[in-house]
């Protein structure tokens, strides 16, 4: 069941529906059942013993430390191997029987086990209530089925986004009154997901697949165009599919936090990481590196290095070390494969380590070009600078491995013809592309997302403006855009690129 | 709450309404509207010739026609356009060949033979490169899909696939319903206007009195094609549209290569290659020839050997099931020049004949 397809639609209209009409104190178990509905429709029933596993685990664990019995530490370690061997088994066997066969010339047959659905999203969530309970900063939950239901809630098992116990709980279990207001709200969010996805990601990821293909035809500057491309593509991709998740929680008066937030206008790559997928940014900056920074082992290497190195460079020199475990998570988080480890894990490391050290030779450089921190000019170099280094690093995202991905870049020195490769990629794709209504349709999506993300940035509702139209205008818009979407759209043809994370 | 309802009800009536209304109208896979292709089959069945309909369903006309047909069938001809127009003398051969047939084709037309307990003496298949690109499951005509999945069902006793052979009604309804169907119908309404679909033109089939080329295309009562006049180009002409295809390295069907022929998809072709020798059928397979230009091209570029390894691997096949091998990929064994193709993908009717007789001794 793609979330863009009508019988996703009519299921959630379904349950909004049903949702509504019945007491409070049950409404949770419908919850709870769509979400189990939409797993079933969407997975292969047995992995749903995986989740069933890390529940489990993590309801005993948390009623033991609320028991406030000894060995709190000892329970921990236990249930966290619990979920993250489960989590490797099942991701990330294939990447080791390819590492050993690579290097030991070795022919394992790779294994074809199937994960459960989102695991990647819902064992970091589930692992955040741990850690939560275990710390004492989250109260603990008594009935597993409302656990069961904050793991496998069902818009959050598509890729998110992340959510803390903390926050989502009382949502999903304390009464709370119809707002039609909300679901309006909701709906209009489901509606511009949906044309993100199908009217630009969707059309873009002919032109992309098509420029990944064949880095010898497309070379030197065509490389760049396609990384870029590609990292429009998936942030239309992945911030469509937000959209529509969080419109549906919308829908059921659930608030989710958001995962992207303006990303283009950031001024450097720290910042971009800070403003897409930020809730996987949040949680290996919670769970794992404050608590890294805060280990014994880090606290006397810190002190080691000031001895050395001298006061500033020994209080930066832990933090590149307790962010590069970071960046290794998140490049192995992101996939079985090296190329996420490099791509994904230490190209962002060492860039934002560059960034860092190189601020005040920035700085300075922006002085003798008689720019002011807020200068638009600068601005727009630091905005594309990023863009740029984010793109480089999401070449390897999208290639179909690390040597793939390394032969791509290796192509951008190439001084390229830049005409050829343009008539051949309008030959080749144009009609797949679908034309100029496409391009057309597109252009008006990216210009409003500009607008949208420009609001953003500046913390206001790009929906608000809407509401201030007379409700002719406003409808006429509403049906406007729905057919807009109808007829220009891609259906059917591709799932989201985070999809089965 | 009922504020809510209303507008959930008026959205999806304003969303709906045209979407059905087009969509069943206009309906261009025919799926709800068969009067076409229903009487088109009836005026074949009488042994009338008729104009070629636009909007028919290549997959669904096959359906209707084997499933209806009460003449004689020796020889059936499948494959691609080259050779729905081949003018055979054998009265009692039919011509199942469909636009642009993938492996899923093949499957399908010999599915529906199987299914409708059709046994011919000969069948003969015109093999093109890119039919060996997609599955059997991913037949091109989707009307023939599922007895495509049916007939790799009893050549490999899967049972994991289903054994539907019809859209049926739930999803005929689906359709109706379906964006993607919306969009084909608004392009079918753009192209020829709704005047066309209101006064009843897209349900009349036109009886002809000649199988000579004329304005329209023409199908015969076995189902041959017999191109429409306009169809006819000339060298200069075919010449020039050839280059546009080699500048935009963008072959017809193959893209911009074909690097390898897939070992699974031709392994499902031998499979039923062997099928049909078990059941007494006598079966030829056509290789036809390319446009001069396009084949020195794929000898110059390294995209395309994929055509060289296949037409290996067929005459490979060929040998070991004693199968004869007609026609040859490469026009200038078949001494095949551009004057002899009616456009730079179709050799002209006659001269296909001329090269599907053509048999080579190759070593």
């Amino acid at each position: 069941m793609e979330i863009t397809s009508v019988s996703y639609i009519l299921f959630v209209l379904l349950s909004v529906l049903v949702y509504w009409n019945i007491p409070f104190k049950y409404r949770w178990y419908i919850l709870l059942l769509d979400s189990l509905i939409f797993y079933f429709v969407n997975a292969q029933a047995y992995t749903f013993l995986y989740i069933i596993i890390s529940v489990a685990s993590v309801y005993g664990a948390t009623q033991y430390f609320e028991s406030g019995r000894k060995n709190r530490k000892a329970v921990l370690i236990l249930t966290l191997s619990i979920n993250f061997i489960i989590l490797v088994l099942l991701k990330y066997t294939n990447l080791f029987i390819g590492t050993v066969n690579y290097l030991c010339h070795e022919n394992i047959e790779t294994v074809s086990w199937y994960a459960s659905l989102a695991i990647s999203f819902y064992t970091l969530q589930i692992i955040s209530y741990l850690l939560d309970c275990y710390w004492n900063v989250d109260y603990v939950e008594k009935n597993p089925l409302k656990l069961l239901l904050f793991t496998s809630f069902f818009p959050l098992m598509v890729s998110g986004p992340i959510s803390q116990h903390a926050q989502l709980a009382p949502q999903l279990f304390e009464p709370s009154e119809f707002c039609y207001a909300r679901i309006a709200t909701g709906v209009r969010r489901i509606a511009w997901g949906i044309a993100k996805k199908v009217i630009v990601a969707d059309r873009l990821a002919v032109v992309v697949a098509y420029l990944f293909k064949d880095p010898d035809t497309f070379s030197g500057v065509w490389v760049m165009i396609a990384a870029v491309l590609f990292v429009v593509e998936l942030y239309f991709d992945f911030s469509g599919c937000m959209d529509i998740v969080i419109g549906v929680s919308e829908c059921f008066g659930i608030a989710l936090v958001e995962n992207f937030k303006a990303p283009f206008l950031s001024r450097t790559v720290q910042e971009i990481w800070q403003r897409w997928h930020i809730t996987l940014g949040l949680w290996l900056k919670s769970y794992v590196m404050y608590p890294l920074l805060k280990s014994q082992v880090l606290l006397n290497f810190g002190s080691a290095c000031k001895k050395k190195l001298g006061k500033k460079a020994g209080k930066k020199v832990p933090v590149y070390a307790a962010m590069l475990v970071v960046w290794l998570l998140m490049g192995i988080w992101h996939g079985n494969s090296w190329k996420y480890v490099v791509g994904e894990g230490l190209w962002f490391w060492f860039v934002i380590v560059m960034e860092q050290i190189l601020e005040p030779f920035s700085s300075k450089l922006r002085k003798v070009l008689h720019m002011g921190e807020d200068s638009k000019i600068w601005r727009m170099f630091q905005c594309g600078r990023t863009i740029i280094l984010f793109s480089i690093g999401m070449i390897f995202f999208n290639s179909t491995d690390l040597p793939a991905a390394i032969y791509m870049l290796s192509k951008m020195f190439v001084i390229s013809d830049c005409v050829t490769p343009f008539n051949l990629l309008i030959n080749n794709v144009g009609t797949e592309f679908g034309g100029k209504s496409a391009l057309w349709s597109m252009g008006i999506i990216c210009a409003l997302q500009v607008f949208v993300d420009v609001k953003t940035y500046r913390n206001e509702s790009a929906q608000e403006i809407l509401l201030h139209f007379p409700i002719a205008v406003r409808w006429l818009c509403y049906i406007g855009f729905v057919y807009l979407i109808i007829l220009e759209g891609v259906f059917g043809k591709s799932s989201f690129i985070y999809f089965g994370f | 709450m009922r504020k809510f309802y209303l507008k959930v009800l008026l959205m999806a009536l304003i969303v709906y309404i045209p979407v059905v209304t087009l969509n069943y109208i206009i309906d261009p896979a025919g799926l709800y509207n068969s009067k076409i292709r229903e009487n088109a089959v009836a005026a074949l069945n009488m042994g009338n010739i008729i104009e070629s309909p636009g909007d028919m369903d290549e997959g669904e006309f096959q359906k209707e026609m084997i499933s209806s047909t009460s003449q004689k069938i020796d020889t059936v001809i499948l494959g691609s356009s080259h050779v729905m127009y081949i003018p055979f003398e054998d009265d009692n051969c039919y011509f199942a060949g469909v636009s642009g047939a993938h492996l899923g084709d093949y499957y399908g037309v010999i599915g529906l033979l199987d299914y409708y307990s059709i046994k011919p003496k000969k069948i003969i298949i015109g093999v093109d490169p890119w039919a060996f690109m997609y599955s059997y499951d991913k037949s091109r005509h989707t009307a023939m899909q599922n007895y495509a999945i049916y007939e790799h069902n009893l050549l490999f006793d899967d049972t994991k696939k289903e054994e539907k052979k019809e859209k049926t009604d739930f999803e005929k309804l689906e359709e109706m319903f379906s964006f993607a169907y919306f969009q084909s119908s608004v392009k079918n309404l753009k192209h020829k206007g709704i005047v066309y679909y209101l006064n009843g033109s897209a349900q009349e089939v036109n009886i002809v009195n000649d199988d000579k080329p004329a304005e329209k295309a023409k199908i015969l009562p076995n189902a041959r094609r017999i191109m429409e006049a306009k169809g006819y180009k000339t060298v200069d002409e075919n010449n020039l549209i050839a280059q546009k295809a080699i500048d935009a390295n963008h072959i017809h069907q193959l893209g911009n290569g074909i690097k390898e022929i897939n070992k699974n998809n031709f392994a499902d072709f031998e499979k039923l290659i062997v099928y049909m020798i078990d059941n007494n059928i006598e079966v030829e397979l056509y290789l036809p020839s390319w446009y001069p230009k396009i084949y020195e091209y794929f000898e110059d570029t390294g995209s395309y050997v994929g055509v060289f390894e296949l037409e290996t691997m067929i005459r490979e096949l060929g040998k070991k099931y004693n199968i004869k091998v007609r026609g040859s990929y490469d026009p200038s064994l078949c001494n095949v020049k551009e004057e002899d193709f009616a456009d730079w993908l179709h050799l002209k009717p006659e001269k296909m004949l001329d090269n599907y007789n053509v048999v080579l001794q190759l070593e």
